[in-house]
């Protein structure tokens, strides 16, 4: 009983507030039928396209008829829009239009399984994106961070985007990678329950819960993130003339 | 502990960065340096490597990367070679635990690239525990390769402590028809190049391997654009404690489909 207290997600979020025994990621893992969603970046803005590969879990692993829906938020979490898709194979992709996103440049979407089955499990979607420059091959990166839950057969609601831990102690994350190319963008998004002040490398910044945003990596060999966030992870996009490289940090 | 890997092929080179921090950006002992394993008369042989290095990374060049050099940080206290061994080994074995608790992976940054200028990268690692003989590796193909390019292979990298150099087989099998489409030989401790035609690509067809772990790093060419990334193991995709059970249940339906053709 203490130990299932414990875990819930209230006790969770305390313990990773005040780094009593943290586990980083508001998840109670003893839930059911939940569909968790990493934050994927999706951004049309200049010469971009982004597609989004994903498998469909319910299907694979449970053998059972069951949709997605994916929501799109822009880069202030403000909702855009949202699709569903009725899955009847193994994997799919979704190329994300300028009309799906209403002409915003950039932002977050999130993926749910949907089914009125029960699964008895927490699947978490940390697919594939990919990103096209200039109308050249798309190029990938899996997610990276446990973002938003649903229940899998809730109906939408803008709550629950705040799966990664946050303390009041600060915390830093570096790349483990030297950044030497002509332009190099590193993406954030703040998936914690509070709004955070953030230092990455020289530029402070405030992020709003849900918030995400386009940092310049300028002079700098190293890119380290000082914030509140346990794992503040980024998303690179790494330019060399019209070659593109994108991958997590 | 992690080790290190590149990959070369006729058109295509790698380079590998080791940082000399962890992810919280602490500093490693500055007694760590760079080795290199490569298995001669069977035994491996570990050598110092030559490297650039600068105050936050060693930079290993495209001249020392082959298929089947592994590379991983140590000093001459946890590397316990001596006159008797003469820099050869029976077995690898954990060479630094410096990172061993660390929360996200002590990673190195693998570049690839081409002539023309394309290149792709991420941050990879493989770490010392997957360094172990048997098991499956189960991954679809078509969520990280594009039927329309020009060319599309998997890099299947496996290491093992022991030097050996033994074959075991891979599959491309389709899950809906329940048929081998493909197979071939992977061999172990070797960043190996599986070919993938282009009319394989579709959602039901899965990589399987036989009695053979490791990572599957999926690269598409197109126009001389390089995208390189790899898949999650399928165990990944549940958090609840039923994830190896339902993996395991998926993979022995791919064991039976072996096993009937």
């Amino acid at each position: 009983m203490i130990k299932k207290l414990f875990k819930t997600e209230k006790i969770i979020k305390l313990r990773n507030f005040f780094s009593i025994s943290p586990t980083f990621f508001n998840i109670n893992y003893l839930e059911k039928n939940i569909s968790i969603s990493d934050g994927f970046f999706w951004r049309v803005d200049d010469n971009f396209s982004t597609k989004f590969k994903f498998t469909n879990l319910i299907k694979f692993y449970f053998n059972k008829e069951s949709n997605v829906e994916i929501f799109f938020f822009d880069n202030n979490h403000n909702y855009l829009n949202q699709i569903a898709l009725n899955t009847k194979n193994y994997s799919e992709e979704y190329i994300i239009t300028k009309k799906i996103v209403k002409n915003i440049n950039f932002g977050v979407f999130y993926i749910f399984h949907r089914s009125n089955t029960k699964i008895d499990s927490i699947l978490r979607n940390s697919c594939y994106v990919g990103y096209s420059y200039k109308n050249s091959l798309y190029s990938y990166v899996h997610g990276n961070t446990p973002s938003a839950k649903k229940n899998i057969s809730d109906n939408f609601s803008k709550l629950n985007y705040d799966l990664l831990g946050s303390s009041i102690f600060k915390k830093k994350y570096v790349v483990q990678k030297k950044f030497n190319s002509n332009k190099t963008e590193a993406m954030i998004l703040n998936s914690t329950p509070i709004d955070q002040r953030i230092l990455i490398n020289d530029e402070k910044i405030f992020l709003k819960k849900g918030h995400s945003y386009i940092h310049q990596i300028k002079d700098k060999e190293l890119l380290e993130i000082n914030s509140k966030c346990y794992l503040l992870r980024p998303i690179i996009f790494e330019y060399e003339k019209d070659f593109l490289n994108v991958y997590h940090g | 502990m992690n080790f290190f890997f590149g990959f070369k092929n006729e058109f295509i080179r790698s380079e590998l960065t080791i940082p000399k921090f962890n992810f919280q950006g602490e500093k490693i002992d500055n007694t760590y340096k760079v080795f290199s394993a490569e298995i001669l008369n069977k035994s491996w042989k570990i050598d110092q490597t030559q490297i650039n290095e600068d105050d936050n990374f060693f930079k290993i060049d495209q001249s020392e990367i082959n298929n089947k050099k592994i590379f991983f940080l140590s000093n001459n206290k946890e590397l316990k070679i001596d006159k008797n061994n003469q820099g050869f080994l029976n077995t690898l074995f954990n060479f630094n635990s410096f990172t061993d608790n660390d929360l996200v992976q002590f990673r190195s940054n693998l570049k690839i690239f081409n002539s023309k200028g394309g290149f792709s990268s991420y941050q990879s690692d493989y770490n010392h525990n997957l360094c172990r003989q048997g098991g499956n590796i189960l991954s679809p193909i078509s969520p990280l390769l594009n039927k329309n390019a020009d060319e599309n292979f998997i890099i299947f990298r496996n290491i093992l402590l022991e030097p050996d150099n033994n074959n075991f087989k891979y599959y491309f099998i389709c899950l809906k028809s329940e048929k081998i489409l493909d197979q071939g030989f992977i061999t172990t401790n070797k960043s190996n190049e599986i070919k993938v035609d282009n009319s394989l690509i579709k959602d039901s067809v899965f990589l399987f391997t036989e009695n053979i772990l490791g990572i599957p790093i999926f690269v598409t060419v197109d126009n001389d654009h390089i995208s390189m990334e790899h898949t999650h193991p399928p165990h990944q995709y549940i958090l609840t404690k039923d994830n190896f059970d339902l993996v395991k249940k998926i993979k022995n339906k791919f064991k039976e489909i072996v096993l009937s053709q």
